[in-house]
């Protein structure tokens, strides 16, 4: 049992994947934009972040991925990035965990199935586990 | 087969071939000057006589068929005698100043002096009065320094299309130059520089920022960045007596760091993204036209070519809104160095100066276009041509073939073996295809290897069509479409590939077009003189560069990713109108 911050504007997906990931008995935090997002990892310390991309323009994923991993108190913590942009945006590519500039352990497009969605997590639930005991 | 002897070897050739060509087969060679392959053989400058057994007169090679039982001698005293006169009575009326000309030792009239052995002068001529003509950002004209041979007119007029350069007057009071002697700023002159990469004395050649760019570099409190373009690396080698398809990317990067640049980057990189916004803009292009029935303009014409876009703004107005909005690679780099990048490394941007290297001449014009300042200031500062970094690395004091080979730095320096052939016709196309294709499908282009054959090559005006299937859901009104394209070089071709279809004779989607024979590879700015054999050596090279590389494509190249996720958001977005896309003019024909 881990716990999860989920960061993403849009109030119908952050309830449906919360109630995924409660069924696999993880404790749920929420944060509706970047900026509270940020603080809740502060706060919170969660073991894991899902975070959205495209939120308000001066609290974007992107740049909050960045903040999380130049900050002292949450570089440590995995982030997942959850987003919808390559479609919306007809991006001609996807992006990807990039140690330049994405310090993030996946990218996974919206929609996600929810088997998808717990494999990523555990995947990278067990990764920082692996490197906090190491 | 015509057969007759050359220097007493028998030969057989083809009926139609020149005495020129025939002795090449036997390895005769004879000296040219006004000649240019594939251009001009006009037999004025009398430098290829020949002596023919029973003819009155000495013979110009270059114009004359072989007959049947043909004796000629290319290298008897009479015409050893002839040619050396012809050259000293050109010395007479040349400004021969060679310690303090450009073309010092590049230089075709100072090379034959040398070959034929003149020593002295027997003849003291009128000079011709110098009127130099500095009025265009990219070339400057000298009359006094004109041998008259008209390669130039020849190539403006046959290969460009343009004519903006003709011979007035006769005998010694002959100049060549724009009609009625008009400056080249007041006629369509469209800055290719073709007519400086031909000349074969210094009358025509590019403005030089050499000065400016040592300045630059010499001045502490001031930042300087250099872009290199595709065709760089497969000619820079010659500068150093390297054969030409020698690839140099890293040991130019090593030269330019060695030279003080503080930065060492890559047009490659900003030719990824012009695949990323024009491809983008082609899709849009097609879907306006094709799902939402709007009346938008197609075929769809690349920009990268500022020659081109001139040549464009003057003849072919009414095509304006048909040319990719996008600007060239060199443009894109410029305002993402003052901008992005410049916060990045933490430097005010109006200390950054930026720097190009251009295979092309073109360029420096195209950098002074007043348009060119998304930034706020001039994106780009200074241009250099290929030949104008050979020499600033020479200045130097490097030994460039003993330089080991080092990477470009990373931000603005990664790019995809899909940038790497931008440098050659049908390059650009073909990178533009990598993307759109998988961007529709998702699936890469099904060609071999990632190679769109009928658009390679030396051939004019190319085509190929391309019908697609299994598009994903949001593509699917392209399902079973067949995108038609076509590739030319050379403006003259460009001017008939529009008239075809301004006649409605051919349709396409999508038009490659260079201003110079070959592409960027055959540019005005690379290593004299660039023949065709020179160009195949080129464009392989640069082949080989995209064949050598894990990244194939524009779009999986993760810096270009990086660029969008930190910065531009997406294609064709605001920040991306405001930096990477432009506006064209109607100029007139005068």
């Amino acid at each position: 049992m881990s716990k999860i911050l989920i960061i993403d504007d849009d109030v119908d997906f952050v309830r449906s994947t919360q109630a995924v990931l409660k069924e696999e008995a993880h404790t749920v935090v929420t944060a509706h934009n970047g900026k509270d997002g940020f603080r809740e990892a502060k706060r919170q310390h969660p073991d894991l972040i899902l975070l959205d991309v495209m939120m308000t323009h001066d609290t974007e994923g992107f740049e909050i991925a960045q903040q999380l991993n130049d900050d002292d108190e949450t570089c440590h913590l995995p982030v997942i990035i959850i987003t919808g942009i390559r479609k919306a945006k007809t991006l001609p590519f996807r992006f990807e965990p990039d140690e330049d500039w994405l310090p993030v352990k996946a990218v996974l497009e919206k929609p996600v199935a929810p088997p998808q969605l717990l494999k990523a997590v555990a995947a990278a639930l067990d990764q920082s586990g692996k490197k906090k005991k190491s | 087969m015509p057969r007759l002897t050359i220097d007493d070897i028998p030969v057989e050739v083809a009926q139609g071939t020149t005495i020129l060509d025939a002795a090449q087969k036997i390895g005769a060679r004879i000296p040219t000057l006004c000649y240019l392959a594939g251009v001009q053989a006009i037999g004025a400058c009398r430098v290829c006589v020949v002596e023919v057994e029973g003819a009155k007169t000495l013979t110009a090679s270059c114009v004359t068929p072989v007959q049947d039982g043909m004796n000629v001698h290319t290298n008897t005293r009479r015409v050893r005698e002839a040619r050396r006169q012809v050259v000293e009575l050109l010395l007479s009326e040349h400004d021969g100043d060679c310690q303090t000309c450009e073309r010092n030792n590049d230089c075709e009239l100072q090379s034959l002096a040398h070959e034929l052995g003149i020593r002295e002068l027997h003849y003291e001529g009128k000079k011709a009065k110098a009127r130099v003509d500095s009025s265009t950002p990219a070339l400057v004209r000298d009359n006094a320094k004109c041998i008259k041979c008209r390669r130039c007119v020849a190539v403006c007029s046959e290969i460009q299309g343009v004519g903006a350069l003709f011979p007035q007057g006769r005998g010694f009071d002959t100049t060549i130059g724009p009609a009625f002697a008009s400056p080249l700023d007041e006629v369509v002159c469209v800055q290719c520089g073709q007519c400086a990469a031909v000349c074969p004395v210094g009358a025509i050649r590019e403005v030089g920022h050499g000065d400016e760019v040592w300045k630059a570099l010499d001045d502490p409190d001031t930042t300087v960045v250099v872009q290199t373009a595709p065709a760089i690396r497969s000619a820079l080698g010659e500068c150093f007596g390297l054969p030409p398809g020698t690839l140099v990317t890293g040991k130019m990067a090593a030269a330019l760091r060695r030279m003080g640049f503080d930065r060492v980057y890559d047009t490659n990189f900003t030719a990824d993204l012009t695949i990323i916004e024009e491809g983008m803009e082609f899709l849009s292009r097609l879907k306006q036209a094709l799902a939402e029935g709007k009346d938008v303009p197609l075929p769809q014409f690349t920009s990268c070519c500022p020659a081109w876009i001139k040549f464009a703004e003057h003849f072919y107005p009414e095509w304006l809104g048909h040319i990719s909005s996008c600007k060239s690679p060199q443009q894109m780099f410029g305002p993402l160095a003052k901008t992005y990048l410049a916060e990045k490394m933490g430097v005010p941007p109006e200390k950054l100066h930026v720097v190009s290297v251009m295979p092309c001449i073109a360029k420096k014009y195209e950098a002074q276009r007043p348009e060119m300042a998304a930034s706020g200031m001039r994106d780009v500062d200074t241009v250099l041509t290929t030949r104008e970094l050979g020499a600033l690395i020479k200045q130097s004091g490097i030994e460039f073939t003993a330089l080991q080979d080092e990477p470009m730095d990373r931000l603005l320096g990664i790019s995809s073996g899909a940038a790497d052939i931008f440098a050659n016709t049908g390059g650009v196309m073909e990178a533009a295809l990598r993307t759109v294709y998988e961007v529709v499908t998702d699936r890469p282009l099904p060609v071999d290897n990632l190679h769109v054959s009928p658009i390679a090559g030396l051939d004019g005006i190319k085509t190929t069509a391309l019908t697609i299937h299994d598009t994903q859901p949001e593509w699917a009104f392209l399902e079973g479409v067949t995108v038609r394209v076509a590739v030319v070089h050379g403006l003259a071709n460009a001017r008939r590939l529009l008239d075809q279809i301004a006649s409605g004779e051919m349709e396409y989607h999508f038009v490659e077009v260079m201003a110079c024979p070959g592409g960027c590879i055959g540019g005005a700015g690379q290593p004299r003189l660039t023949t065709d054999d020179i160009r195949e050596k080129r464009i392989a090279a640069i082949y080989r560069e995209d064949d050598s590389k894990k990244l194939r494509k524009s779009h999986d190249n993760p810096k270009i990713k990086q660029i969008y996720g930190e910065f531009l958001k997406f294609p064709l977005g605001k920040l991306s109108h405001q930096l990477l896309h432009t506006a064209y003019v109607h100029r007139g024909r005068v």
